[in-house]
């Protein structure tokens, strides 16, 4: 499926028009992004690294995971908003870069995992459930949003 | 979805994670050393032992 389309709307939008001509509203907003994306990858190792029992094993990881779901939330909303009027302003130059649809790639499988395996699963109580799947979901989980993070990183390479 | 279900769902998903995860980093690597190079420094071009 060919999205060309879509990026051709958005460097025309009123989006492109603002991040184009108003530099400092686009640093503001990529600072926004990037603190969103501190934020993102702070819930994901605090959750995880607690999954894997290497930090916080005083405390139960039910309330540490529970507790950091809602913060990921807010990030990836952040993230997602601030990253399409980031976006607009370099959209059909984005189209044809390879890292970005990686840190696409990355961040759609990332959000369909979270919300539709690892989350209803983690719902259950975490002694319950088989050790083996907590460790490789703390480890992927680690693995996917590292991916996502460098990736976007590397948009600003290439 | 069950429990029995979503664990076998995880694992089989997480371990496609890590195989593609490594898969996509490895055949990244020149580009990632030598993108490195020329942001930080020309220390990859280096002849010296």
């Amino acid at each position: 499926m060919d999205l060309l389309f879509i990026f051709e709307w958005l460097d025309t939008s009123i989006l492109a028009d603002m991040s184009k001509a108003y530099g400092g509203v686009f640093a503001v907003v990529q600072m926004v992004h990037l603190v969103a994306l501190a934020m993102l990858g702070g819930t994901v190792l605090v959750s995880d690294l607690r999954l894997l029992g290497v930090l916080l094993s005083d405390v139960s990881s039910e309330s540490v995971v529970n507790n950091m779901d809602r913060w990921f939330s807010v990030a990836l909303i952040v993230i997602a908003l601030s990253g399409v009027f980031m976006s607009s302003a370099v959209a059909i130059k984005l189209y044809y870069n390879e890292m970005f649809w990686a840190k696409m790639i990355g961040l759609f499988f990332g959000a369909a995992f979270v919300y539709f395996i690892r989350r209803p699963l983690l719902r259950h109580p975490h002694d319950t459930i088989n050790v083996w799947s907590l460790r490789l979901i703390a480890i992927s989980s680690m693995i996917i949003w590292f991916t996502v993070a460098a990736s976007g990183r590397w948009i600003g390479f290439s | 979805m069950n429990k029995p279900i979503l664990e076998k769902l995880a694992i089989v998903l997480s371990l496609v994670v890590v195989v593609v995860a490594m898969l996509f980093w490895v055949a990244q690597v020149g580009d990632v050393m030598e993108t490195l190079c020329l942001a930080y420094g020309d220390w990859c071009f280096t002849e010296d032992p």
